[in-house]
């Protein structure tokens, strides 16, 4: 099975299905060996550590890939560009969030404070809470936006709920009864201070990696894929003006599948958008010293149109030969500002509405 | 003080408490070190019985044989 990005395969469906008809059987023989005994305290304590330490490394994983907003980056040229109703809901929840930096970041830091507080026994509590209310709120987006990520998220919010199932009596007088709790006992995992001082630097070494490798991941993942990775000179979009195949110039016409509408240039990909709306993607180099733009199909690797370019204001001229046809595409590059989505900003003060 | 001297072990659990831990600390167990599942294939002969267990089970859950 290759991965494909994907966590809510048949196979993953099906791994559940297995789990869960495997723990029933388990539980059975388990119950019927185990009679006698009392309690699982013990157990308990270590399944609590375990459950908090993953959890803890899963809020830091997915925190900081928003907080230096890797997970969800920048819009694209050709988000802007795509029309409403031609998204799906994955991809109209992801611009969504590449819309606004303050707000992915803001839900990166929640992720990141949830994992903080698991870190310690005495806000194990307060952080399993903000788990359940931070991962039941990513399940909820990714049940309405069709987003495959349905059975982790799911997992996530239980593993929050198992913290939270031992105080759940507490939880019900505090918050609903009205009704004084004592406090939890803690208690300490050794008696010689030696074995305590070995625990309490393992535990440090353990969340200083975490933060570590999250951190320089998501430093050197900005340089390479994130908003602080070089843009292709081209970068833009390009509306077609004249559009002259062999010296014929083809009209406008809506129902044309080879004319170009626009030209769309991406950081890691871009994409030709003839004249029917269909997008054509392909991979882009760009030479800016000889101007030169070569599109690579990403099917079929020998399947080239090559350009030639001149710049004269915001007038882009691309001259090239593609099927024997000799090219001359006139365009007009379209400022990211130009769009009200990117030139409305933010404010503070509105004396009405402005809901377009 | 050691943790075994710190935890109540006097506390009597209600049967179904202890049911429910069982299950889930099985299940959470399985979901945190899945791996042994992805290469069970490896022991001989494994592999089959596994894959025919995935088949029969989703077939059954789902009726999507056809996508294995």
């Amino acid at each position: 099975m290759k991965p494909s990005g994907s966590g809510d395969t048949t196979a993953d469906y099906v791994f559940q299905f297995v789990y869960l008809y495997i723990s029933v059987i388990v539980t059975i023989i388990w119950s019927i060996i185990d009679l006698k005994r009392s309690n699982y305290n013990k157990l308990l304590l270590y399944t609590r550590t375990l459950v908090r330490y993953y959890l803890i490394a899963t809020m830091f994983s997915y925190g900081f890939s928003k907080a230096f907003t890797l997970q969800f980056l920048e819009l694209r040229n050709i988000d802007l560009i795509k029309t409403f109703g031609n998204q799906s809901p994955m991809g109209l929840m992801w611009n969504f969030m590449e819309y606004s930096d303050t707000y992915t970041k803001f839900s990166g830091y929640a992720e990141i404070f949830a994992g903080i507080l698991l870190i310690f026994r005495k806000t194990t509590l307060l952080g399993a809470f903000m788990v359940v209310g931070v991962m039941f709120n990513v399940f909820m987006m990714n049940m309405s936006y069709d987003i495959p990520v349905k059975l982790y998220s799911g997992l996530l919010t239980t593993m929050g709920l198992f913290l939270l199932a031992p105080d759940i009596s507490k939880i019900i007088n505090f918050f609903i009864l009205n009704k004084a709790v004592q406090p939890k006992n803690i208690p300490k995992y050794f008696a010689k201070k030696k074995l305590t001082i070995a625990a309490i630097s393992i535990k440090i070494i353990v969340i200083g990696y975490l933060f570590y490798t999250n951190i320089d991941g998501s430093i050197e993942g900005e340089k390479q894929w994130g908003k602080k990775a070089p843009k292709t000179a081209l970068f833009g979009i390009y509306e077609v003006k004249e559009f002259i195949k062999n010296n014929d110039t083809l009209p406008p016409l809506t129902t044309d599948t080879i004319r170009w509408k626009r030209l769309i240039v991406d950081k890691r990909y871009s994409n030709i958008q003839t004249m029917d709306e269909m997008f054509i993607r392909l991979k882009e180099k760009t030479d800016s010293i000889t101007q030169t733009l070569n599109l690579i199909s990403y099917s079929d690797s020998t399947d080239i149109r090559s350009f030639s370019y001149k710049i004269k204001d915001s007038i882009y001229i691309f001259e090239g030969t593609y099927n024997c046809d000799n090219l001359k595409i006139i365009t007009k590059k379209k400022e990211r500002n130009e769009f009200l989505l990117i030139n409305r900003g933010f404010h503070w003060i509105n004396e009405n509405p402005f809901n377009r | 003080m050691p943790v075994r001297q710190n935890i109540n072990n006097q506390d009597k659990w209600k049967l179904s408490t202890k049911i429910i831990f069982r299950f889930s600390f099985v299940y959470l167990f399985l979901n945190i070190f899945p791996f042994p599942f992805y290469y069970i294939g490896l022991i001989p002969g494994m592999g089959n019985i596994f894959l025919f267990i995935m088949m029969d089970l989703n077939s059954y859950a789902f009726g999507l044989e056809k996508t294995f």
